[in-house]
């Protein structure tokens, strides 16, 4: 299968579901690589995401992927070779091994060949380190597993671009930095958009940061340049203040504030963070 | 146990130069005990180890061939797409025997009942299939399918054919008891233009509504025309033969026009 | 046993700790490489499937070479394959070393079985140290059910005179 060259381009893209604008007018290229999307829920990523998977059409405005029109058929086809997508909710077969899962997956994928379609399987396995359960039937499985299931489907086949929407959802720490492990570890380095509303993800994996948020986008550029927003705007108090945007106490029992400080503050270095709950405002809870 | 194998004993018995008693005594000893299997693992060529261990991994990994793919395949089905067919959640044994059992029931009441029963049913029977062989949200699988390169209007196909066929085949059987030959063929025509139908209603809305709304405008129209005919079960033979015959090119062809919507998913 | 909850891990590890002795002892029933081979793979994909149907009796080795030796069987009854005739003629008497083990094994009953000829050897290691029954023997041995039956007779009486 020969690589498309090419990126993925979003020009004037909009979408919306009956009075509700979901993307507007958005206009955005990414390159190869690591690009994390950040927002709030319902900020219009999963349905960016499932444009770019091909799954939903934009309402106005234009995409290319891998220099392809996915608006049209054939176009549409080769897109999805090289694609790999691990939905928001993905679905599986509960009476399916595990194996049986990601084969069925490649077969859709048309790989035809056994042998080939096979060893595949046993390599996307181990690269999310499933190989032990292999053959053990997916209703069997743990959520855990199961998302690290859903990312083993997506990897199938080196997809040039890769699609992932909350890959870390209800996973622990330490499965979290197994997920950051293979994701920065992928052959080939492929287009990479992680969406996720977790700001570790994003500091710790990518070199690119788009903020989404009731979809527009608020912010483009890398994660120190995010975390530069919030430069000057943060700070420590052994109280709580009600002038600041937001303030909540830390661990260690003082109070962060991001805004306007309280007095007796001191002023610290902000954290991407703290400039996330600048960016998204009000439609950001606080809880981590 | 107090004593062991030897490399040497070992290796006369590997070649075949130990008596018929020593290799006895040996081979019992090796059942018992761990650190002398270990021995006779080392006189074991190493490639020899690894050629058998493949091919015991490519043959527990192999999933499970299902009796459809073993069945499509002399058919010249594609073995990729024989497992697609396979997997499909309503060509399932379990859902194919209750059907039957179904249409048993409604072709064994025709003597009382007449054949409307089990006419009305067998063209509902691919419906209903359809519905639960793909569509969200019955089918978990969905999204991930429509992104793939065989997903939209071609897995569509294959699995509609796939029920369609399969339902029919479910039918055959508990049709002969109608008794009549031409019971036995009136519903194809009708059943096929159902299954058509919920296709095409599945471009504009959920598959399971489509399912639903073919079912009753289904059950309704010859629930009317029962009681507007004069002849009975006017709604299966002569002219409605026709008007079948005419939907079906009918749908065909929207369906045909409609195929892109097959390509992306229904609504968020 | 760890299988039961299908971890290949759990295979493997039974694979390394019991194929060498299984294709050793196997080459000294069936000559032919390729087919032993295949039976130690169908051989484990029998312990694979049926690893939950070993309730510990008896040691593991031993429920592995039921399975192994009736594979071989089965093997046998489809195609008939070339067995090693164990006939190791001029290795009649046991080195030093073996006739300390077999000192341990079988007592004087070792010479005994050494002196037989070589078709009642066979059918003594299939039926008695093989487990085997008659019918299955005649099968691995390619000889008649009958043939097996009069051979172990003769077998329990040359051994009865050997010790006598």
């Amino acid at each position: 299968m020969t690589t498309l060259s090419g990126n993925v381009e979003l020009v004037g893209v909009g979408k919306r579901y009956g009075s509700v604008q979901a993307l507007g007018q958005i206009n955005l290229t990414v390159e190869r690589g690591i690009t994390g999307l950040l927002g709030p829920n319902g900020a219009g990523k999963t349905t960016m995401l499932r444009m770019m998977a091909t799954v939903l059409a934009p309402d106005t405005g234009s995409i290319a992927l891998l220099g392809r029109d996915p608006s049209r058929a054939e176009d549409r086809v080769e897109i999805r070779r090289r694609l790999g997508y691990m939905p928001q909710e993905p679905g599986f077969y509960r009476n399916f091994t595990v194996f049986e899962f990601v084969d069925y997956v490649a077969v859709l994928k048309q790989v035809t060949d056994r042998k080939q379609r096979h060893d595949q399987v046993r390599e996307v396995l181990g690269m999310v380190e499933l190989t032990s359960v292999a053959h053990r039937k997916i209703r069997t499985l743990s959520g855990g597993l199961r998302r690290r299931l859903a990312l083993a489907q997506a990897l199938l086949d080196h997809p040039e671009m890769l699609l992932l929407d909350e890959p870390t959802a209800g996973l622990d720490p330490e499965q979290r930095l197994r997920f950051r492990e293979v994701v920065s570890q992928l052959p080939k380095r492929p287009i990479v958009l992680l969406s996720t509303h977790q700001t570790e993800d994003v500091a710790a994996l990518c070199e690119r940061v788009i903020v989404l948020v009731e979809g527009n986008i608020r912010f483009d550029g890398t994660p120190e340049a995010m975390s530069g927003i919030a430069q000057g705007r943060v700070w420590i108090a052994p109280d709580p203040g009600d002038d600041a945007m937001l303030s909540w106490r830390t661990g260690d029992g003082k109070y962060r504030h991001v805004g306007k400080p309280p007095p007796h503050a001191a002023l610290v270095e902000p954290t991407i963070d703290d400039a996330y709950l600048l960016l998204a405002g009000d439609g950001v809870g606080i809880s981590r | 146990m107090t004593w062991h194998v030897s490399q040497e004993m070992m290796a006369s018995y590997r070649d075949n130069a130990s008596s018929d008693a020593a290799s006895h005594s040996l081979e019992l000893h090796l059942i018992e005990c761990e650190p002398c299997r270990r021995i006779a693992y080392e006189a074991v060529d190493p490639d020899r180890r690894d050629r058998i261990w493949a091919g015991i991994t490519e043959r527990v990994d192999t999933p499970r061939s299902r009796w459809i793919e073993r069945a499509l395949r002399p058919f010249g089905v594609p073995t990729h797409i024989a497992r697609l067919i396979a997997m499909t959640p309503s060509v399932q044994p379990s859902w194919l025997v209750a059907v039957a059992i179904i249409l048993a029931l409604a072709a064994l009441a025709a003597p009382n009942l007449g054949p409307i029963p089990f006419l009305v049913v067998a063209p509902l029977v691919p419906v209903v299939g359809v519905a639960i062989a793909f569509g969200h949200p019955i089918d978990p699988v969905h999204e991930i399918g429509v992104a793939s390169p065989t997903g939209g209007f071609r897995l569509v196909l294959i699995r509609a054919s796939a029920v369609l066929m399969a339902s029919i085949a479910i039918s055959v059987v508990p049709a002969l008891f109608l008794r009549e030959f031409r019971w036995m063929v009136v519903w194809l025509l009708p059943a096929l233009a159902c299954t058509l139908l919920v296709l095409v209603i599945s471009t504009f809305t959920h598959l399971s509504t489509a399912a639903v709304v073919v079912s009753l405008l289904w059950v309704a129209g010859v629930t009317a025309t029962e009681l507007a005919a004069s002849t009975p079960v006017a709604s299966f033979v002569g002219l409605a033969q026709l008007i079948f015959a005419g939907a079906v090119l009918g749908l065909l062809t929207l369906l045909l026009l409609r195929r892109t919507s097959f390509e992306r998913i229904v609504g968020r | 046993m760890l299988i039961a909850d299908r971890s290949g891990e759990a295979l493997r590890e039974l694979y390394e700790r019991h194929v060498g002795w299984l294709v050793l002892r196997l080459m000294r029933r069936c000559s032919d490489r390729e087919v032993v081979n295949e039976v130690v793979q169908d051989t484990f994909m029998g312990v694979w499937r049926n690893a939950a149907g070993f309730r510990g009796e008896g040691p593991v080795a031993a429920w592995i070479w039921g399975i192994g030796i009736r594979r071989l069987v089965e093997r046998f009854r489809r195609r008939p394959v070339p067995t090693r005739a164990w006939d190791t003629s001029g290795v009649q008497s046991s080195s030093a070393e073996e006739m300390v083990l077999l000192g341990v094994e079988h007592g004087d009953l070792a010479p005994a079985i050494d002196g037989l000829a070589p078709e009642l050897r066979a059918v003594l290691r299939a039926t008695v140290l093989d487990g085997l029954t008659t019918r299955e023997a005649a099968v691995l041995l390619g000889i008649p059910q009958g043939t097996v039956k009069s051979r172990m007779r003769r077998v329990r009486r040359e051994l009865r005179e050997a010790l006598a």
